[in-house]
Order: structure tokens, then sequence, then C-alpha cells
């Protein structure tokens, strides 16, 4: 029995329809995946927070920026394991590093390399002026191990002890352990009340990670000058954010965005992964644009 | 009631003003075990209100600890190769040293030696520290682990039944080799190698751990002579023991290792600050026929 024509072209007008959404769909795939990612993505990462030069203020704010990460590693669940702490006198940070485990680390976290700016009446302060202050964020891929074969004669092991037998001799909280990599010159030390031989386990990987970003530098160095200019470039010195607290605001200035709240921001939840968000969406677009060029 | 923050920093002050080294990293130690919470979770949570409750018990570790008490015992444990190890003032605590005995012992276990029935002693065991390492590390293995404190050995048991490597390493009570029921293909031992007089002149922590732990005699050679001495009917024939001590010691102990094991080879490991810690004696490459 013959179908009615009308009802037949309608299935077939349907059917265009939807290959016509595949096709779009496929194509969108393709430019995807067209697009160079950054390898290291997927990777942990290790941070760092770092104070400027002089003044309270910076370090203090450098702590409770560590203690935003570390918050924010622990909503996205990732692994965080403190690396290093080294404490200003005057209270805060002068820097502090730390080992962020888990899927997509690097990718995400990749966005808050650069300096991030403070403008608040500090507690010290008495006449209720407001002071700026920054302090610098790092970010580096923790490579797999095989991406970086670490020759154990290139390293060179030592512990902080001062001369002496050791062994039974001395009893101390630390087993701290400095790790020197002679062909690169990168010095790692790890300073805890873990075993040494945990320490020494979280020095190789430090040090990988280290060794990782100078072979990553000197590879991107060798490309487009145009790319470096690129978000998640991670230079150091580039302005990234203000926090302003009397104006409870954030702005990203790659963005030109503005986030309200500064308190919320900096419980590192749901504010701080929206940015994150946008940056990443951001960046895509960025390399999607490049790429038609 | 006062933060986080201002507790660690009160602490350091504390500490590092009674002349306790380590005292920034050693606050945190006790910060961390008093709120009970993971060391990152410090820097997270600086602004937390410390209970008065903490605060007391915190006090009562400071002043312990500024007694010079160590801080393993006041926390009453220590962390070992990974592993968290119960210590009381009836035991050693593990040295990181010790940890490059556990390494090599593990690496020519591994390496050379038959794994399947391998069998091993630890004499001296303290803690547990060693056997209970290679334990976890050698699943085929059994272990004897002999001390003659028997106080000791009550904590080596709490150490090997925590970890569930209590099938598989006997306890042994007795003088250094004398307790172990056969022959083995592995002795290790951490055995005290400080020479007495020198004992006192330690700093003012290592006064409170057990001398019968550290004690070896007038140059401290007196019981890893006795165990060389003994080693050699214990020992398979194509056995190794590995010895820890210092290393103004190793000649002495290599001289001993030729008279009573002639036809072995001997080694020297170092340790990672870059000192001759470990002395092995392998016994049996097989002679050609």
């Amino acid at each position: 029995m013959l179908r009615d024509d009308s009802s037949l072209a309608e299935e077939v007008r349907q059917e265009i329809l939807e290959c016509d959404q595949d096709l779009r769909a496929l194509e969108g795939a393709i430019v995807r995946e067209m697009i160079p990612r950054d390898q290291s993505d997927d990777h942990s990462a290790v941070l760092e927070v770092r104070a400027a030069a002089g003044g309270t203020e910076s370090s203090l704010f450098t702590s409770e920026m560590f203690a935003m990460y570390q918050k924010y590693a622990a909503y996205r669940k990732w692994g965080f394991e403190t690396l290093s702490v080294s404490e200003s006198e005057l209270g805060g940070y002068k820097q502090a590093s730390a080992s962020v485990t888990g899927t997509g680390v690097y990718g995400r976290l990749k966005y808050e390399a650069g300096v991030h700016r403070v403008q608040r009446v500090p507690a010290t302060e008495t006449h209720g002026r407001l002071h700026t202050s920054t302090m610098s964020v790092a970010v580096l891929p923790q490579p797999r191990d095989i991406e970086v074969v670490l020759n154990t004669n290139d390293i060179k092991v030592d512990t902080f002890r001062a001369a002496g037998a050791g062994g039974q001799h001395v009893n101390t909280t630390d087993s701290a352990v400095r790790l020197t990599h002679k062909p690169t010159g990168i010095v790692v030390s790890i300073q805890d009340q873990r075993s040494q031989h945990q320490n020494k386990a979280k020095a190789m990987k430090l040090l990988q990670a280290l060794i990782y970003e100078q072979q990553r530098k000197t590879a991107v160095e060798e490309r487009d000058e145009k790319r470096r200019q690129q978000i998640g470039s991670g230079e150091r010195s580039e302005r990234i954010r203000t926090y302003n607290f009397p104006q409870d605001r954030v702005t990203e200035h790659r963005l030109g965005v503005t986030v309200w709240g500064v308190a919320g921001f900096m419980s590192g939840t749901d504010s701080l992964d929206n940015l994150l968000e946008q940056l990443s969406a951001h960046d895509l677009q960025e390399n999607l644009t490049r790429l038609m060029e | 009631m006062p933060s986080l923050r201002e507790a660690l920093q009160q602490t350091h002050q504390i500490l590092e003003a009674s002349g306790i080294p380590d005292a920034r990293l050693e606050a945190e130690v006790m910060v961390m075990n008093v709120m009970r919470m993971p060391r990152q979770d410090i820097f997270a949570q600086q602004e937390l209100a410390v209970s008065s409750q903490q605060q007391e018990t915190l006090s009562q570790v400071i002043d312990r600890r500024k007694q010079r008490e160590p801080l393993a015992y006041i926390l009453g444990y220590k962390e070992f190769y990974g592993v968290n190890l119960l210590v009381t003032p009836d035991v050693l605590i593990p040295r990181p040293e010790t940890e490059t005995l556990v390494e090599h012992a593990l690496f020519m276990s591994l390496m050379g030696m038959e794994v399947a029935h391998l069998v091993i002693a630890d004499v001296g065991t303290g803690t547990g520290a060693i056997a209970l390492n290679l334990a976890i590390h050698l699943p085929a293995a059994r272990i004897y682990a002999t001390d003659s404190s028997e106080k000791a050995l009550m904590v080596a048991n709490y150490n090997i039944r925590r970890h569930n490597v209590a099938d598989r390493v006997t306890l042994c009570h007795g003088d250094l080799m004398e307790p172990l029921p056969e022959p083995v293909d592995l002795i290790v031992a951490n055995l005290p190698y400080i020479p007495t007089a020198r004992i006192p002149t330690l700093q003012p922590e290592i006064q409170w751990e057990p001398a019968a732990a550290l004690d070896g005699g007038e140059q401290g050679m007196d019981q890893i002579t006795r165990l060389i001495a003994q080693a050699s009917e214990r020992l398979n024939p194509q056995g190794s023991i590995l010895l820890e001590m210092d290393p103004e010691q190793v000649p002495l102990a290599e001289e001993l290792a030729r008279q009573y094991f002639p036809e072995a080879e001997t080694g020297v490991e170092r340790d990672l600050a870059g000192l001759d810690r470990v002395l092995t004696i392998s016994r049996g490459v097989a002679e050609e026929a």
C-alpha cells in the first residue's frame, strides 16, 4: 500500500533537519578538536603564592589567598598537600606552595597565575586609609612521571643536619630533605614533620614539576610570540585581578568582569569556580578565533 | 577565644623562647594534633576559634615540651617510612636514618634474594618499625622481631596489629638472636650504638629515651659485636646482614665481619646526609662447583 505523499515529504524534511543538526554538531566538534590545547590541562599542579616585598598587608593577603585555594581544592574534591610555608615575622606568609592533585587541576588553576591586588583598610591602619598591596601566584603543571625522567645521578640529595654523626645521636621533629638537580641548578627543599621518606617523595614531585616547567618555557619561547599573550600563559608580572574590600567586589581585569562579594569569592566555592569557568570559556573562544584567522 | 592563627603564633613564640629547635614546625604539629586537623587545614582555617578545652590541652602539650620531652612521646606517635607508629617512653623514637636500612633491605630482598620464602630477623625491634615496613612491602616474607625489653615488645605488638601484619611478624623476647626458632635469610638490626659516656652529652630530648636502646658500651660497639659473633650459625648460606651504625664505627665492624664471615662480601650504604650508615654483609655467592 502506498503511503500518503505529503506525510512522506514531511518525514524526509524531518530527516534533513536532523542530519543538518548532526552535521553542525560534528563540524563544531571537529573545530574544537583542532584547537591546540595545552596538553597539561589534565594534570595536577603545583601552586605557589608569594608576597610582594615589604609590607605586612601583602603577606597577610598572601596567607588569605593560600587559604582560599585550599578551600577551593576541597570544594573541587582535589588533593591539597602543603609543600612549603615561609612565615613573615609580622604575620602572614612570605611564600607558600602546595601540590594540588586531581584531574584537570592545571587546566583550571592556570588562570590564577599572575599578580593579585588587594585594596582595603588594614587592621593596623589608624586613620582609615585605603591601602593597595599585591601578591603573586604561580601555577606549574605536575608532569606525569614518564614526561620527566629524572636521572638519579643528576640529583644531589642532602638533609639540613648540622655536621655530626646523626642517627641515634639526634632526635628532631623535622626530617627536611633538599634536592639539587645538577644539570639545571634547580634546588628544592621540603621541611615537614612527616618521615624523611615522604619528604623525599614530595621533593621529587616538586622537582619534576619545576623541571617540566622549564622545559615547557623553552618550548613556548620557540613558538609564536602572540601565544604568550594569551590568558593562562602564566606570566608572573601580569596583573590579573583586584580585590576591593570596602566596595565588596572582585574585578577580573582580563575579562573586564566584576564579581560582587569578596568574602564569598574568597571562600573558594561557587563564586571563584564560576569565574574560572568564564575564563576557561573565554580562552576557548580566543583559541577558536585564532584558529580561524 | 583566640583564633587558630593566634594560637599558632603564641605557641611558636613560646617554643622558640624555650630554645626548642624547629619551633615553627613543632607549633604547627602541636596545633594540628590538638585541633585534630590535617596540616593543610591549618592554613585554610586560620580564623577558626580554639575552644577553651583545646587551649588547655595545647597548654599541657607546650608545658611538657618546655621540659624538652620529645614531641613524639607527647603526641604518642611518630611517622616512619610513611607509616604512623605508636611510641612510648619504653622505646627509641625511630630516626630517619633507619629508613635507609629499610630501603636497602627491600632493595636486596626484591633484587637478589629468593623472595618466595624469605625469612627475616629484625633484632632489637623496639617499635617494630623495621619489621613492620618489611612485612608491608614483602607480602611473602616471614619476620621474627626480637627485643630484650618486654615493654618495647608491647609497643611493637600494637604496631604490627594496627598495620595488619601480625600474622607474618612473630615477636620474640630475649637477648639479640637467642630466641630465634630457626635460621634466617636476612638479619636487619638497628642496635644501640652510642658510646655510654656520650649519652649524657646529647640533646635533652634524648635523655628521655630508654638508655638501653642507645647504650652500645664503651665504644658503642658492644651489641653490634655480639650480633656479628652470633650471626654466623643463624644465617642461611646465601643470607645477608644489614646493620645500622655510626660512620666512625664502620671500619671496626668491617673488620669483625671479615673475621666471622671470611667468605662474605661487605659494603656500606650512605644515608641521605651522605654519611656511612648501613653495613651490609652478604654471604655466598654460591661457589663454582
